[in-house]
């Protein structure tokens, strides 16, 4: 190891940041909390954040609307990934079709979430299916296109084997096509999962559907600023978490893939 | 060369098709399946979909669409959104890269608050649009500051990743060959991390003009995002369909205008796009 001290740094672009880099984060809060008086009307310090938090929850406007808003994410989250995952299947399999729709999909992948909301606010109402179809929308495309670019460069050698083992066609999926595509599907849906929880929020906001979204839009339209924050910390939160469990199920369906 | 007239024509298409072939080749079928469409929503919200009084058939959004252009709201509201999107664009690309770079090269800048940069960044960006509205009103400067703040992650992230990512073999030449600090940034860090940091670019004009959109629907009265919510609450499906398709175009306009550029004036860089 003598001769590792002269050996160049090494610089590894997916290097862990180390924990210690959390400290201007955690300082910016704490000066916060020191500094900023207890009736801020636009930075109350993070204590009245919890306070506020504590008062909805004695209202009994904390746990339900988010309840809601979760539930609405998972639904929307695995309809988005087994229609994401299919459609790129499909459309990858079959370079013709893919061809067709290319236009299609370009277009309809570029249209914001924000200015869906008025056209499926007219078509379906103001209801939580109307979220579900937003989210759905907007947040498959990752899935749909992870898919398809690994169904596009599906192995040939692979299926070839597979046939001559004659394996059935159900076996080929499972045994064969699944594996191969599962990681690329899993990726996907790690940059879908954060997606679909952003647009779950924004639809709640924008039209006032029961969820976190609206009790947030709610409390900054009655300056309530330190329930403001306290929830998007909350936010925050299930957006961390949301991210962890994601790329944890991205390592485990890399070792199921490997 | 012909960067004028770009095709809609699906990048992943082929892949490995030198950039040049990939222009010229009009998709036909694909937009033939456009024109279908627009002519089967026509048939069908005539007919099957009668039902939803809500919904408006392709002649009627194109009327709309006529109407919103003559009365010169259109062009004001494109004008604003694009503006808008554009200068966030262009100051968070600016700091993120230069953050990115002193994030990148230094490593006690980046042991002591990458860990920082890593949480803020995912943190759901659209539960500040509330933050913003409350402490900077229903304002230009909230639907700024916004687009700022989402756009330099993505930029941000990319840079430190572009800059780190210098395989130690290139630093080594530039030392083998003596090149200087300067130098070896201009020459070595600085090419082998453009084509990351342009994905990231392009990833956040995207994400601007998506959070423009939302800003003016939610706190900003101005632009399409405005247009669209105030044509919604009057009942006017027509032209809720129609600005959408004009948010879309906005958005793939921009988005092909960033690639055209990149094309004409980094012709090198264009395949990492």
């Amino acid at each position: 190891m003598s001769t590792a001290t002269r050996v160049p740094r090494r610089r590894s672009a997916a290097g862990i940041p180390p924990l210690r880099g959390l400290a201007p984060l955690v300082a910016v809060l704490v000066l916060w909390q020191l500094l900023a008086p207890a009736d801020d009307p636009y930075f109350p310090p993070p204590s009245r954040w919890f306070a506020a938090l504590g008062e909805l929850d004695g209202a009994g406007t904390l746990w339900s609307p988010l309840l809601t808003t979760l539930v609405t994410f998972v639904i929307a989250l695995v309809i988005a990934t087994l229609l994401g995952a299919a459609i790129g299947v499909a459309v990858g399999r079959a370079p013709g079709a893919d061809r067709v729709l290319g236009p299609t999909f370009e277009f309809v992948r570029t249209i914001p979430a924000g200015a869906l909301v008025p056209v499926a606010v007219l078509v379906i109402g103001y209801t939580r299916s109307m979220t579900i179809a937003v989210v759905v929308v907007t947040s498959l495309w990752p899935v749909l296109l992870a898919t398809r670019a690994a169904a596009r460069e599906l192995d040939v050698a692979r299926l070839e084997t597979a046939r001559v083992l004659h394996l059935s066609r159900l076996d080929t999926f499972r045994k064969v096509v699944l594996p191969s595509l599962s990681s690329s599907m899993v990726l996907g849906l790690q940059i879908s999962a954060p997606l679909a929880l952003i647009i779950t929020i924004v639809v709640e906001m924008i039209t006032q559907v029961d969820g976190l979204g609206k009790q947030i839009g709610l409390a900054q339209s009655q300056f309530q600023a330190a329930t403001v924050f306290g929830l998007v910390a909350v936010t925050c939160l299930i957006g961390l978490a949301v991210n962890i469990v994601a790329a944890a199920l991205a390592r485990a369906t890399r070792r199921y893939a490997a | 060369m012909s960067a004028g007239v770009q095709v809609p024509v699906a990048p992943g298409v082929a892949p490995d098709a030198p950039p040049r072939r990939r222009r010229r080749r009009v998709n036909l079928p694909g937009l033939a399946l456009v024109v279908a469409l627009a002519v089967l929503w026509e048939v069908l919200v005539r007919t099957v979909l009668r039902a939803f009084d809500n919904l408006a058939p392709t002649t009627e959004i194109i009327r709309s669409f006529g109407e919103l252009v003559a009365r010169g709201d259109l062009a004001a509201q494109i004008g604003h959104t694009v503006a808008v999107t554009l200068i966030g664009w262009v100051v968070s690309t600016v700091v993120g890269v230069v953050l990115g770079v002193w994030l990148g090269l230094s490593g006690v800048a980046w042991r002591w608050s990458m860990a920082s940069v890593e949480v803020l960044r995912s943190l759901p960006s659209i539960a500040f649009v509330p933050v913003a509205i409350l402490v900077f009103g229903f304002s230009e400067q909230m639907e700024l500051v916004l687009i700022m703040y989402v756009c330099l992650w993505p930029v941000l992230i990319a840079t430190i990743e572009g800059v780190r990512g210098v395989g130690p073999g290139l630093l080594d030449s530039a030392r083998t060959l003596n090149l200087g600090r300067l130098r070896t940034w201009r020459c070595v860090v600085l090419p082998a991390a453009v084509p990351r940091l342009l994905v990231g670019v392009r990833l956040a004009l995207a994400l601007a003009v998506a959070l423009a959109v939302i800003a003016e629907m939610l706190g900003n009265p101005a632009g399409l995002g405005f247009g669209i919510v105030f044509a919604q609450r009057g009942f006017q499906p027509g032209q809720v369909f129609a600005y959408l398709f004009t948010i879309g175009i906005v958005g793939w306009a921009l988005n092909a205008l960033f690639t055209a550029a990149v094309r004409m004036f980094a012709p090198r860089f264009a395949g990492s796009l």
